[in-house]
């Protein structure tokens, strides 16, 4: 079977239960998956749980994904991150209980290192540099709030008890952000 | 009547960051003003996209395969995959797994809880049909389906049919990019009366939007949508009743 390169095609093929149309998928945004969920649940083993039923997720509703409503790697993240934080909220374990320093590279800002392998789909480097370089542009304040909010899955209330920060500063930091990033995203 | 916007909290909820009580404020605007809908639709496309950015790690190269033979399972297929798993309604994943972690003596309460709460549902059903004879309004018990068994509500209807109002109770809270959509039904014919959401405890309410008289529909059900809701229903029902 001839394996397409566009994202919509091939979620076409998994939704006609194309087993090979998925391991080209996985190859392609496996490794952003998993990254992500490690990221939330700082577990190996937990971050592979979730990329397990994300991945059979997709399996089983590949005809849902409509390519008009966003691309497919947002979608894919957002399934990830919502079975991440179920799984963490299942197991009563708090995001922020494992979270390292403060000083950890939230967002992974600088490109990959040489001894990581090149994301293998173009349009998915692409977007990180376009989103690297957007959250470069915000202050490191918001920057830390947003990160807080996304991969911790904390509330504005825990982040502003967490950074020993008024509330009302915590919520203006991350509209400020999320707006900024918005604008520069489109 | 819409209020006022709550467009300085949507870049919170769409980070889905804001405590309980707000979010539950949010989404009840949301039910009612398209201006809102779309402003979080773009957020929630921006926030979506920070997952990208996430510092990589590489998975174990046995994850692949374990994928693979995953789905390649019968019960992995489209046709009935374990609903515990993948895709099912949050309340009754939780019920799933804190049954089996507490032990089989839990089973049996629960087993009896469901068919205490089946039977009050079957009660106020009955309660609900009594009340329709004698009332001003025209009240439609709404029943929930095998994709939300512990599932209520009930739409009160104007006497002329112009106006209607869902309440809904016991519905699970929904992933971000979904939400409740409910359909007026005639002649296998489906139209849309509204999107709304409900809070942590499944309470919702909707101001119905109809084409016209409420009392030209023979049915009404609700489905699970994409945020912004589907021409036609595409996700599966989780309320129903018949006028």
């Amino acid at each position: 079977m001839n394996i397409v390169s566009d994202d919509a095609a091939l979620m076409s093929q998994v939704a006609q239960a194309h087993s090979a149309a998925l391991s080209e998928l996985y190859d392609r945004y496996g490794r952003m998956v998993f990254s992500l969920a490690f990221r939330i649940t700082g577990s190996n083993e937990t971050a592979e749980e979730v990329t397990q039923d994300v991945f059979v997720q997709v399996w089983r509703f590949a005809e849902r994904y409509d390519p008009q409503q966003g691309k497919l790697t947002t979608w894919l993240s957002s399934v990830t991150r919502n079975r991440a934080i179920d799984i963490l909220r299942q197991q009563n374990v708090r995001p922020e209980g494992h979270a390292d320093s403060m000083d950890d590279d939230l967002f992974s800002l600088k490109d990959p290192a040489s001894d990581v392998a090149v994301e293998p789909s173009v349009e998915l480097r692409l977007q990180q540099q376009q989103v690297r370089r957007a959250l470069e542009q915000l202050p490191e304040e918001q920057r830390q709030a947003l990160a807080l909010a996304y991969f911790m899955g904390m509330t504005q209330q825990e982040i502003a008890e967490k950074l020993n920060m008024p509330l009302g500063t915590v919520k203006t930091r991350i509209r400020l952000g999320m707006i900024k990033l918005k604008d520069l995203l489109g | 009547m819409i209020g006022p916007h709550v467009t300085d909290q949507i870049p919170a909820y769409a980070l889905d960051c804001l405590d309980e009580e707000e979010a539950f404020q949010v989404e009840t605007h949301l039910t009612v003003c398209a201006v809102c809908r779309a402003e979080l639709a773009a957020y929630k496309a921006t926030a979506d996209q920070l997952g990208c950015v996430a510092p990589q790690v590489e998975p174990p190269s046995r994850l692949k395969a374990s994928i693979l033979r995953r789905v390649a399972e019968p019960q992995a297929g489209r046709a009935a995959a374990p609903r515990q798993k993948i895709g099912a309604p949050e309340f009754w994943v939780r019920l799933y797994r804190w049954t089996m972690n507490t032990g089989p003596i839990w089973v049996g309460v629960s087993v009896l809880l469901l068919i205490a709460l089946t039977a009050s549902n079957v009660v106020l059903y009955q309660q609900i049909q009594s009340q329709k004879q004698s009332s001003e309004f025209h009240l439609v018990a709404l029943k929930g389906t095998t994709n939300a068994p512990n599932a209520s509500g009930i739409m009160v209807i104007s006497q002329e049919g112009l106006a209607g109002t869902v309440i809904v109770d016991g519905l699970p809270p929904l992933k971000m990019a979904q939400q409740y959509q409910l359909w007026l039904m005639k002649d296998g014919k489906r139209v849309s009366g509204g999107l709304f959401y409900v809070g942590q405890n499944g309470y919702g309410i909707l101001a119905v939007q109809s084409p016209g008289s409420l009392l030209n529909f023979s049915s009404f059900g609700i489905t699970i949508e994409p945020v912004g809701g589907s021409p036609g229903p595409t996700g599966e029902k989780v309320l129903g009743g018949n006028l």
